[in-house]
């Protein structure tokens, strides 16, 4: 049973394809255009969760309201205590839905720690799906009209929209105002190849779900972390780098699907991963990973708090990481994979401005050598992100150092899983274009047949369900 | 994996494309829907000659076979009763020489892979009883229906089976109460918050595809040996399951058979094929269609599952005063005596008949 409307459920398809045909025939009507998908963003926003479509229209209107009020303000007070008002009701209904519980049995355990004892019961809060993003989108465009990076948004319906664009509301890429809502005011784009290139991209998101992130997360992963006592420490090992390989093919085949929809309707998204595991250094990974999301933190949090102009950039670096960390979650386990990332791109800082050593000037096995480096610290550090806490993280890898014997339960399925998704990462980037472009020229007919046959695959392989990790964000 | 814009052409080609790709999946599930008919004599083109194979009982609302139908194929046939059951024609009216056992239960007493009627363990024993005692006549009443839950069996019961005075009754229970632990379903889970949802389109439950293509395919999406299953946020630990909204419905059903047998109640355990004596290899693949419907348990947790709930029918057994046929340990867990998880092969079915005759024999609730 399928109760939500997934991307990979049959609803979706109606969904989209329903979308997809009336956006095409109202291309003619910018604003009946519109109309229809804010309509099909809020219906299907409400096929996840009634109740916290109210949350998005909050959102939407208090963003909405002080953008006009810091655009129509004369003053910098008055700009400023519009900005405060957008920020403070965002960010509190923000902490109240993801780290009030978190905040709560922290306050606890302090308090136990000085010998004061209280009980306070834990809050049934229901984590609304996409706050971090929906929250984050509207907040980006008040701050931008702030700074005067945007102009402000005249159509509440335009805005809406843009908070509430279906393909981006559950989990991103988190897209900028000035990105999307000048879209909404172009005439639709009669460039054909956007619609093949969509279609290309959702069924590649589909495919890194499930016959990626799906197997791997199934076959190693979640065993892995479930019952690491019981498995050698090579497999734990082998597990470590399977996590890294799961999240980025869930997080990266969701991106793929949600700007292949966009892309059928005519709309461009932002790339939200440019191989991250080529990266050649953690501050060269965090430019390549998430990148909505990590520049999103660098243009509001980081440059917010000073960057390297204002304060100390190393403790700005800090705060922005451990900003970055809890986003991910409420829990010590993200506070420390925050930490050690801002420890680590502050190190690299410290390495660039004392000129000993730029890692992009390296070639050949040097070079390999600097991405296999970074590639061992992002995996390793993304225990503490798996694991549900930091006790348990420890667990983890101190079974993976100190295992004898264990089994090593690998099946080939998952083997090849994995070796294909490493093999994808670092094959030329032209190849990959080379072979889609092959794809598209085919027939017609043998291009269904693959699609048809690829639907299978994927029905056997998904078993039905399997949520998208960063749902939970 | 990047990406660059390809030079194509428009949305009538994207449209093309996917309809060809709906057009093939539908001849695909045309090919399936032909060949159920062939073999079953069911399928969705039953619905389309408004023939369906099963309807709502208008007292009840219960789904029970079309009335007075034979659906037959090459490898099942289905013939029903007046009252929509897989049994003989049962008169209201009842010679006083004859004696009437009614087997209630799910698809087990139904026969879900019985060739015909005369298959099934209670034609079977009807026939064990023909053959051995002459003169007194006993007629089993097949009283399975494929997906009954306990509350279904006992409202079968009391409206369509207590009219028929049955001297005799036995509950085989079935297995269609722990869907609800894997689908969704509150009772016997710890309670969350949930989220009030817009309804969603799903598969239809004709669509054979999508369910043949799981069905056949558990083995491929099975996790490693001795660890948990899939998804962990799926998983269920048999162990914290709260049974006694179980317990209730059990001992709803039995309390109504009593009244209508009094103590002549036979109260069955669930067998099943796969036990904790086989290598793990001969469980996982004898255990597919159980995991298939019980998704949420890994192995361990299933086998689990079935003992607790055996448990607490033994327990019910002996707390109602009602006979107990502990079926689970009778039966073999023995791949020739089951064609799946816990549906019966034919000399499952003939074994399962055996016993049920040589209890009712020896407990003396047949003279």
């Amino acid at each position: 049973v399928i109760e939500t409307m997934g991307f990979q459920s049959l609803h979706f398809f109606v969904f989209m394809l329903g979308a997809f045909v009336l956006n095409h025939l109202l291309r003619s009507h910018l604003g009946m255009r519109k109309n229809v998908l804010l309509l099909a963003s809020y219906y299907f926003y409400m096929t996840w969760d009634v109740a916290f479509a109210g949350l998005i229209a909050l959102m939407t209107a208090v963003n909405f309201v002080a953008g006009r009020g810091i655009a129509r303000s004369g003053t910098i007070t008055g700009k400023r205590l519009w900005l405060a008002v957008a920020l403070i009701v965002c960010l509190a209904v923000l902490a109240y839905f993801k780290y009030v519980n978190f905040f709560l049995d922290s306050a606890v355990s302090l308090l136990r720690a000085v010998g004061l004892f209280v009980d306070v019961p834990t809050l049934q809060v229901v984590l609304p799906i996409g706050i971090s993003f929906f929250t984050f989108q509207s907040l980006s465009y008040t701050i931008d009209v702030y700074r005067g990076q945007q102009t402000q948004c005249r159509s509440f319906r335009d805005f809406a929209l843009f908070v509430s664009f279906f393909p981006t509301v559950l989990s991103g890429p988190i897209t900028r105002s000035r990105q999307l809502l000048p879209q909404f005011e172009q005439p639709f784009p009669e460039d054909g190849r956007r619609y093949v290139d969509g279609l290309y991209l959702t069924i590649r998101g589909f495919i890194k779900k499930i016959l990626f992130a799906d197997i791997l997360a199934t076959h190693i992963v979640n065993p892995a972390f479930s019952s690491p006592e019981q498995l050698s420490g090579g497999f734990l090992l082998l597990a470590v780098y399977a996590y890294s390989f799961q999240i980025y093919m869930d997080l990266s085949g969701y991106t793929d699907i949600a700007r292949g929809s966009a892309k059928l309707l005519g709309f461009e998204l932002p790339r939200n991963f440019d191989y991250p595991y080529r990266a050649v250094s953690v501050s060269n990974f965090w430019q390549r990973w998430h990148i909505s999301m990590s520049s999103f933190f660098r243009d509001y949090l980081y440059f917010g708090v000073g960057g390297s102009k204002r304060g100390n950039v190393y403790v700005n670096l800090l705060i922005t990481f451990v900003a970055i960390g809890l986003w991910h979650g409420a829990g010590w386990n993200f506070i420390a994979y925050g930490l050690v990332h801002g420890s680590i791109v502050g190190f690299e800082r410290w390495r660039r401005t004392s000129r000993r050593g730029i890692a992009s000037d390296r070639t050949g096995w040097r070079l390999a050598a600097t991405v296999l480096v970074t590639f061992q610290i992002v995996a390793f550090s993304r225990v503490l992100f798996r694991a549900e806490d930091l006790q348990s993280a420890a667990s983890y890898l101190g079974h993976l150092v100190s295992a004898t014997g264990g089994l090593f339960p690998l099946s080939l399925l998952a083997a090849t899983s994995l070796a294909v998704a490493a093999v994808l990462h670092y094959l030329p980037e032209r190849w990959i274009w080379e072979t889609r472009d092959r794809l598209v020229r085919l027939p017609g007919l043998v291009q269904a047949m693959l699609i048809g046959s690829l639907c299978y695959t994927l029905v056997v392989f998904s078993g039905g369900e399997a949520p998208f990790v960063y749902f939970q964000f | 994996m990047g990406d660059r814009t390809h030079t194509g052409s428009g949305p009538w080609r994207v449209l093309r494309i996917v309809g060809l790709v709906a057009a093939l999946l539908v001849a695909a599930e045309l090919v399936l829907q032909a060949r159920a008919h062939y073999r079953y004599g069911q399928s969705a083109f039953n619905m389309v000659a408004s023939e369906t194979m099963y309807v709502r009982h208008e007292a009840t609302g219960l789904r029970l076979l079309r009335p007075n139908r034979v659906f037959g194929g090459v490898s099942q046939v289905i013939e029903s009763n007046e009252y929509g059951l897989r049994s003989p024609s049962i008169d209201l009216t009842r010679d006083p020489a004859e004696l009437r056992i009614a087997v209630l239960g799910a698809s087990t007493v139904m026969g879900a892979y019985a060739k015909s009627n005369a298959d099934t363990f209670p034609a079977l024993l009807e026939k064990r009883f023909e053959e051995a005692t002459a003169g007194a006549r006993v007629r089993v009443i097949n009283a399975g229906m494929l997906g009954f839950t306990l509350r279904e069996q006992r409202i079968l019961l009391e409206h369509v089976i207590a009219p028929l005075q049955p001297d005799l009754l036995i509950i085989y229970p079935g297995f269609n109460d722990f869907a609800r632990y894997c689908s969704g379903g509150t009772e016997g889970k710890p309670s969350r918050p949930s989220r009030d949802r817009l309804p969603t389109i799903s598969l239809p439950g004709w669509v054979l595809t999508v369910d043949i293509l799981l069905k056949n395919t558990v083995s491929i999406r099975d996790a490693p040996v001795i660890l948990p299953v899939a998804s962990e946020a799926k998983r269920v630990d048999a162990d914290t399951l709260d049974l006694d909204p179980y317990r209730s419905s059990l001992l709803e059903l039995v309390q109504s058979a009593k009244s209508l047998v009094g103590e002549r109640v036979v109260l069955s355990t669930n067998a099943r094929s796969f036990s904790m004596a086989q290598d793990h290899d001969t469980q996982m693949r004898l255990s597919e269609t159980a995991r298939h419907y019980n998704q949420c348990f890994d192995l361990a947790n299933l086998h689990r599952v079935y003992d607790r709930h055996n448990g607490l029918l033994a327990d019910v057994a002996l707390a109602t005063g009602v006979h107990l046929l502990d079926s689970a340990r009778r039966v073999p867990a023995d791949p020739r005596y089951f064609t799946d998880a816990s549906h019966f092969s034919p000399a499952g079915e003939k074994l399962m008949a055996d016993f049920l005759y040589g209890f009712l024999r020896e407990n003396r609730l047949i003279e």
